[in-house]
This record gives C-alpha cells, sequence and structure tokens, in this order.
C-alpha cells in the first residue's frame, strides 16, 4: 500500500485476520467516532421534552420498582449479607443497565444504522464502536449518580474505588467484542437478534443483580456461576464500591482465569465472524 | 424477458431522432458484435473531443477493477440464511452478477455505463462507493466518491436539514471546518428556505432529493457516481443539477455515469462502457459504444416484434379456421333444416 491518502479504498492485500481488519478501520478514527457516538446520543433523545434526562429517569424507575417488589412487596430480610438492599441492587444494576444496553444496543447496531453499511463506505466495526461508546457515556452519567448516593449513605469513597476504572474499561472492551460476533450475525439473520433479546430478560435473573452469586449453598452452581461475565462485572462492582476488596486477591483467581479465557476465545470467534460476514451484509440488509 | 419491455420504453422515449443514426451504423456494429462474443474489445479512449472533460492519463488511475466478479446468495429462506452463517455458504444458490469485469478510469475522465437491466451496472457502482464487496478480483479507488444514488435515503428523520448536513459530512470522513465551510454553498444550493431548520421527516420527497443532491455536488468530490435517479424534481432543479455536474466536469472530477437515456450519455460522457449479461461487452469511445447498444437493443426489438408478428399470424389463421368452421356447420345445420322441412 503506497498511498496512505485518506480517500483511498483497496480490496487489495486484505488482512488475514478480522481483527487486523477491525484494527485498520479504527486507524486514525477515533475523532470522527468520538463525534458520532455524541451524536447518535443526542439523536436517540431527540425530539423528547425530558431529552437526555430519558436516560437517568429510565433505569431510575426500574431500580425503583425492583426495591419496591423485593423489600415492600416481598419482604425479605431487607438486607444482603449486611448490606441493605437498595443498595446492594443499586450497585448490581448500573453496571447492569450498561451491559444490557451494550448487548442489545451492540447487536442491534449495524442493522439500526444500515444506511451507514448500505449508501454509504463506512466500516461496519465503527458502527459497533460508537453504539457502545453513546452507551458508555449515560452509564458515566448513572456511575457518577450512584457515586453520590453510596458517600451520602456512608459507603465511599474508599481506596478501593480506584478499580472501577479497570472494571469500566474492560467491561467496555469485553462487551465492545462480543458485539464483533452479535452485531454481524443480528444484521444478517433477524432470528439470531430475537435470540439475543430473549436470552436477555433470562440473563438479568440468572446473574446475580438482585442476589449475591458468592452465596449460593450448592457449591457446583456457585462455581458454575463464574461462567458468566455478567456476575464477573457485577460483583466486580460491588467488591469496587460495598466490599472493598482487591480484584486480584487469591480467592477470586479462579474467577478471573475463567473470565480471561473466555475473552481470548471471544476476540477469535469475533475475528472470524467479523471478517466472513462482512462482505455479506451489504447485500442482505 | 420482462427487462427488454422496459428498455424498449426507456428507448421509445429518449431516442426516436437515434433511430437513423443506428441504422447508419449498424453494418460496422453488427461485425464488432460478432467477435465480441470471444472476447471483449478495448478500445483505447481518444483525448480529443469537443468535451468539458480533461483525462489526465499520465496520473495513477482513479478506479481500478481487475477480474472482479461478484455471485450474490440466493437464500432459500430465513432459515437456510441462518444455517449459511455457520456452513460458509456452502450449497447455497448463487447469481452471477459480475463476470471478469476490468477496466481502468484515469483521473478527469467522464465514463457512461450502458447495458439492460440486470446487466451489473448497478452492483459496479456499489463497489465503487464501498458499499458491495467483490467476490473475486480487487477494487481500488483513489479519491473522494460522492454518489447521486438514492438521494432521498439515509437521512435522520429527527433531525434538521442543518444537522443532517452535519452528520453526512462526519460520515463522509469531512473535518468540523470543512463542513463549516461547505455549509452555506449547500444551504444555498438546496434553496429549501426555512425549512432547512425544521426535521426532514417533515420534507416532501422532492426537498430530500434537493438537500441530497446539494451535499453530494458539493463535498468536492474527486469522484462523482451518478445514477439516473436525477430526473426527480422539477425541470429548473434539473436544469441546475445537470449545470452543476458540468461544472465539476470542468474542474477535473472522474464522472461516472449510468442512464438509459442515449441523449444524456453522449452529452456528459466521452467514454462508454457496455455491460452485457455481467461482463464488458465493449469499452471505449462514447458514440461507438452507444451505437452498439443501441444496435443491440434495436435487435431484440426486432426478434421481438417479429414474434408477436408470428403470433399474431397464428393467432389470426386460428380466428379464421374457427370461423370457417363455424360458417360451415352453421350451413349443415341449415341444410339438415332445410331438408326436414321437406319431409314433413
Amino acid at each position: 500500500m503506497a498511498e496512505q491518502s485518506e480517500y483511498f479504498y483497496t480490496t487489495k492485500h486484505e488482512e488475514k485476520t478480522g481483527i487486523g481488519i477491525i484494527i485498520r478501520e479504527h486507524k486514525g478514527q477515533g475523532k470522527k467516532i468520538l463525534r458520532l457516538s455524541v451524536s447518535h446520543l443526542v439523536k436517540k433523545y431527540k425530539g423528547a421534552l425530558l431529552g437526555p434526562l430519558w436516560a437517568v429517569i429510565k433505569p431510575s424507575f426500574t431500580l425503583f420498582i425492583l426495591w419496591f417488589a423485593f423489600d415492600i412487596g416481598i419482604r425479605g430480610s431487607g438486607t444482603v449479607d449486611g448490606y441493605p438492599r437498595f443498595v446492594f441492587m443499586l450497585t448490581g444494576y448500573v453496571p447492569w443497565f450498561y451491559i444490557s444496553e451494550a448487548i442489545l444496543g451492540g447487536a442491534r447496531s449495524i442493522r439500526n444504522n444500515r444506511q451507514y453499511v448500505t449508501k454509504l463506505s463506512f466500516p461496519m466495526s465503527n458502527i459497533m464502536t460508537f453504539t457502545n461508546l453513546s452507551a458508555l457515556f449515560v452509564h458515566f452519567i448513572l456511575c457518577i449518580i450512584m457515586y453520590v448516593v453510596l458517600i451520602v449513605m456512608g459507603y465511599c469513597p474508599g481506596i478501593y474505588n480506584i478499580q472501577f476504572f479497570y472494571y469500566c474499561v474492560l467491561m467496555f472492551v469485553f462487551f465492545w467484542i462480543l458485539t464483533w460476533t452479535t452485531a454481524p450475525m443480528a444484521a444478517f439473520s433477524i432470528d439470531f437478534e430475537n435470540l439475543v433479546s430473549s436470552i436477555m430478560t433470562g440473563m438479568f435473573w440468572l446473574s446475580g443483580i438482585v442476589w449475591n452469586t458468592y452465596t449460593v449453598e450448592n457449591d457446583t452452581i456457585r462455581r458454575i456461576m463464574y461462567f458468566n461475565p455478567i456476575n464477573y462485572f457485577v460483583n466486580g462492582y460491588r467488591k469496587t464500591f460495598l466490599y472493598g476488596e482487591f480484584i486480584f486477591e487469591r480467592k477470586y483467581m479462579w474467577e478471573n482465569i475463567i473470565f480471561f479465557t473466555e475473552m481470548i476465545i471471544l476476540i477469535f470467534l469475533g475475528s472470524h465472524f467479523y471478517k466472513k460476514l462482512r462482505k455479506l451484509i451489504p447485500d442482505v440488509l | 424477458m420482462e427487462n427488454n419491455s422496459d428498455m424498449i420504453k426507456e428507448k421509445n422515449t429518449s431516442g426516436t431522432e437515434q433511430t437513423e443514426n443506428t441504422n447508419a451504423e449498424k453494418n460496422k456494429s453488427t461485425e464488432v458484435q460478432a467477435d465480441e462474443k470471444k472476447k471483449p474489445i478495448v478500445v483505447e479512449p481518444k483525448v480529443e473531443y469537443d468535451r468539458v472533460s480533461n483525462p489526465r492519463y499520465d496520473e495513477e488511475p482513479a478506479v481500478v477493477f481487475e477480474n472482479v466478479s461478484k455471485r450474490y446468495f440466493l437464500y432459500a429462506s430465513d432459515k437456510a440464511r441462518f444455517k449459511a452463517m455457520f456452513t460458509s455458504n456452502r450449497g447455497v444458490k448463487e447469481h452471477p452478477a459480475l463476470e471478469n469485469v476490468s477496466f481502468k478510469i484515469y483521473p478527469g475522465e467522464s465514463v457512461g455505463f450502458v447495458g439492460r437491466n440486470g446487466a451489473g451496472k448497478s452492483t459496479i457502482l456499489k463497489m465503487i462507493t464501498g458499499v458491495s464487496y467483490p467476490s473475486s478480483g480487487d477494487v481500488t479507488v483513489r479519491g473522494k466518491v460522492a454518489a447521486l444514488l438514492e438521494l432521498t435515503a439515509g437521512f435522520y428523520p429527527d433531525m434538521t436539514g442543518r444537522e443532517n448536513i452535519g452528520m453526512k459530512g462526519l460520515i463522509l470522513g469531512l473535518t468540523e471546518g470543512e463542513i463549516e465551510d461547505i455549509e452555506d454553498d449547500i444551504v444555498e444550493f438546496a434553496d429549501l428556505g426555512e425549512y432547512i431548520d425544521q426535521p426532514v421527516r417533515t420534507y416532501s420527497s422532492g426537498m430530500k432529493t434537493r438537500l441530497g443532491f446539494a451535499i453530494n455536488i458539493n463535498i468536492r468530490p474527486d469522484i462523482l457516481v451518478v445514477d439516473e435517479a436525477l430526473s426527480v424534481g422539477d425541470a429548473r432543479f434539473r436544469k441546475k443539477c445537470n449545470r452543476a455536474i458540468k461544472e465539476l466536469i470542468k474542474t477535473g472530477v472522474t464522472v461516472l455515469f449510468v442512464s438509459h437515456s442515449i441523449e444524456s450519455l453522449r452529452e456528459t460522457c466521452d467514454r462508454g462502457i457496455y455491460l452485457k449479461d455481467g461482463s464488458v461487452a465493449l469499452d471505449g469511445e462514447i458514440n461507438q459504444v452507444l451505437a452498439t447498444y443501441s444496435a443491440d437493443i434495436e435487435k431484440i426489438r426486432q426478434i421481438r416484434r417479429e414474434k408477436r408478428e408470428a403470433r399474431k399470424k397464428k393467432l389470426e389463421r386460428r380466428r379464421k379456421r374457427r370461423a370457417e368452421k363455424a360458417a360451415r356447420e352453421a350451413k349443415q345445420a341449415l341444410a339438415l333444416q332445410n331438408s326436414d322441412e321437406a319431409q314433413t
């Protein structure tokens, strides 16, 4: 590739792997992607009277209902492992809200932005990135609110809060990589998209958002819970903000190993499917 | 076969005075056609025409197609499509759209693509705009591409016209400064008045077309891809568009033009590429290509006409026979009746 002009396009010398393609497609596109993710967010809440406030209202409302159902309705003990249920659910629901947005929005990203694919020459991987980024912005706002609430209630600040940056970045990267597989597949076949959205409802209750996965009595089930990456982040946020525990403590070794193995598998899967389906998608959308 | 009738209709409206011209060149073109079946003829385009374009052959070509083939997969059902994700499309029916297409287009050239529906013109344009990928072979494009295809598509309905300009610019890779520079030009060209600050969903289709055209023509492209969709809009705006395209050609833009209108092709292009069933049948000077193309169309029309005549004749004969038979029967019946009467 002799020319490196911005407007040079060729199908020659294509990278062997999907990752290679994705990396090339992101080279020097940072600013564009960032601006697109902001516009995407603005577009999403445009036309509504309360506008961007909805990004906060929606999760707050859901959280309130969940808390109401569990604390007032079911009348449990009111505490989970010594923490008030509200605080426990808050630290679980904030990452969950991002995760569900990232998985669902990520899977739908290509189909929802099909004009980029079928009308313009716009790299598909950039679409995935900016949809995930715009979900991350909402997550930041929610995290700030959560942090304020936790400080007021006396659980924060603490030195372990710094782990937030580790978990947040890793969470973004992990679900972005997951999108490499889900987005092309969902674009290619609407059945897959439906599959993802049906699974999501179940995932909420199967993951430790309103209950604690570490205190399951059955050993086998407790270990199986390690294989759910959502638990890794939800529990990670609790370690950061509630438990005050370090990520790489010895008792969490297996959790870390399983998670990173899954991530590596996902990288290969995503790379494979992205490369394979990329060229077919414009023809079927 | 349905395609043919479309084509012929097109021709009827656009080129009535064309037929004379065609007949004159028919002899020549039939010769061309004879060996065209074996391999495509590539006539190097000449430079000297009284045209607005000014090709620069010494530069690197703007568009290069090297043995490009394209096959579309035809999935029997959504289930088959789902399965195909995991089986690498094995056993899926294919439809060949392009086969071994090669050509080079140099900066400043204006090239017209002709061919009947389904010959592969749109597929080629899609590949140049980077929307579709070849199944085999390579495509290389040097320069910023503006596509005047489906102008009404790709707007965000909830954003205003002005915001859509910014959005489109962003996606095309322009910087904020560049977008600001061209925004006024676009607004002026689109001539939407107050509506430029209204959401695009409130626009009429004509207004959307105008905005789409204005954006594409003003982003200062190096390569302009024009489909015949341009016929939208009123006469005044169409004239304005044609003028704008001409002006762009003068500045040295490469133009790729797809149309069924022989007149507008002759007006804008120097070089023609005639596509037939997915491969290049003829690549050369525009008049020659158009002549070959019209001759082919004429031939198809001739065949159809003959077929129609034959069918008509057959019908006529059958009707006659039936009428004769009916007459004979009537006569017999009458004779029978008469004899009956006579007996009584």
